[in-house]
């Protein structure tokens, strides 16, 4: 069966944009993943190891013994610990003019974190939160514990 | 005079709400945020909040601690934290490394100090998981904003194209313009800078 010219370009293209549009979201790339290592994206849980890409809403997991080091867009960088639970809810990096946002949430657990460009470029750019804190940056390493009972 | 039973009740509402608010609060996770010297040895500061209250942090292996709904400093100094937060601080990925290359002037041309570069690139290179090059292009003062964002970014996909013979995946480099926005050297506007007309690598 032929399918009309602009069915037969509509698909390609439509690919082509979706790819371009993920390329352009993605937030960072693991370049530690040891242990038990998890990332929940859209519902789903799936392996996380180094090289992978991390994702505007990816919830980062470890369990016993598992670490996680990542390098954001814009040279944040971020690690947990085991027995956490991290969620990047926004990223976006400029890279010509640095403008962007950067918000964190640890949700259990440890992490450590260095700020990178976007906070450089405007401190307000960049909210790290826990379940009861908020936390402004003026630069640029520090940790965060979050204990929970269960 | 006496109220009804009713508007007592309604009256001492906000105690009772705080004394919920309170008890809610307690019932919560115990945080801890610890301000860590940077990299190069300088220390920052960050501002902690809870319900309405700061903490400032500005002081190395210092921070604050959450607890009972009540957020309060905390110095449990250097070699506490070293040991309680270790793994977690080694999990940091490395702190990316930056290269500056320059150009033979009016050229596309690298000088050869910077052509000699490259091989240490290529060998540092092995230092980082799952590598990134960043290429970011810069321009001096001349010209329209527009016109040197183009041209660095021009710089930049040029390096990658050396960065690409010399063995360099396509996919592990990214390139940026960064215009005349961030000079080595400051100028007055629209001076010529021939140490401004650079481009950076960035790996990481």
């Amino acid at each position: 069966m032929r399918l009309p010219i602009l069915h037969r370009l509509a698909l390609p293209l439509l690919l082509l944009s979706l790819q371009t549009a993920q390329a352009e979201e993605w937030a960072g790339t693991v370049k530690l993943a040891s242990g038990e290592t998890h990332v929940e994206r859209d519902g789903q849980r799936l392996a996380l190891k180094t090289g992978d890409r991390v994702y505007p809403g990816d919830r980062l997991i470890t369990g016993k013994e598992g670490r996680i080091g990542v390098t954001l867009r814009d040279d944040t960088l971020i690690s947990t610990s085991a027995n956490s639970q991290l969620t990047i809810r926004e990223f976006s990096f400029n890279p010509a003019t640095h403008e962007g946002g950067l918000a964190v949430s640890v949700l259990r657990g440890v992490a450590a974190m260095v700020s990178g460009l976007v906070a450089k470029a405007n401190p307000q750019a960049m909210r790290v939160s826990t379940p009861t804190t908020t936390i402004g940056i003026r630069g640029t390493e520090f940790i965060v514990e979050v204990e929970s009972d269960d | 005079m006496t109220e009804p039973a009713s508007r007592r009740l309604l009256r001492g509402f906000p105690a009772i709400l705080a004394i919920l608010l309170l008890a809610g609060c307690s019932a919560g996770p115990r945080e801890r945020i610890v301000l860590l010297p940077d990299r190069s040895g300088q220390v920052g500061a960050i501002i902690v909040e809870h319900a309405g209250k700061s903490v400032e942090v500005k002081d190395a292996y210092t921070g604050t601690r959450l607890a009972s709904g009540k957020l309060d400093p905390e110095n449990l100094g250097e070699e506490a934290i070293r040991q309680r937060y270790q793994s977690t601080i080694e999990a940091l990925p490395a702190s990316p490394r930056r290269y500056l290359l320059h150009f033979e002037f009016a050229s596309d041309k690298l000088t050869a100090q910077s052509r000699a570069t490259l091989p240490t690139i290529l060998d540092d290179l092995k230092n980082f998981p799952a590598p990134e090059v960043v290429v970011i292009g810069h321009a001096d003062a001349v010209g329209a904003a527009t016109v040197n964002d183009r041209l660095s970014l021009e710089r930049a996909q040029r390096v990658r194209e050396l960065l690409i013979g010399a063995g360099i995946p396509r996919d592990a480099i990214q390139v940026a313009g960064r215009g005349s926005r961030e000079p080595l050297v400051v100028t007055r506007p629209g001076a010529q800078e021939a140490r401004n007309r650079r481009v950076e690598i960035k790996l990481r």
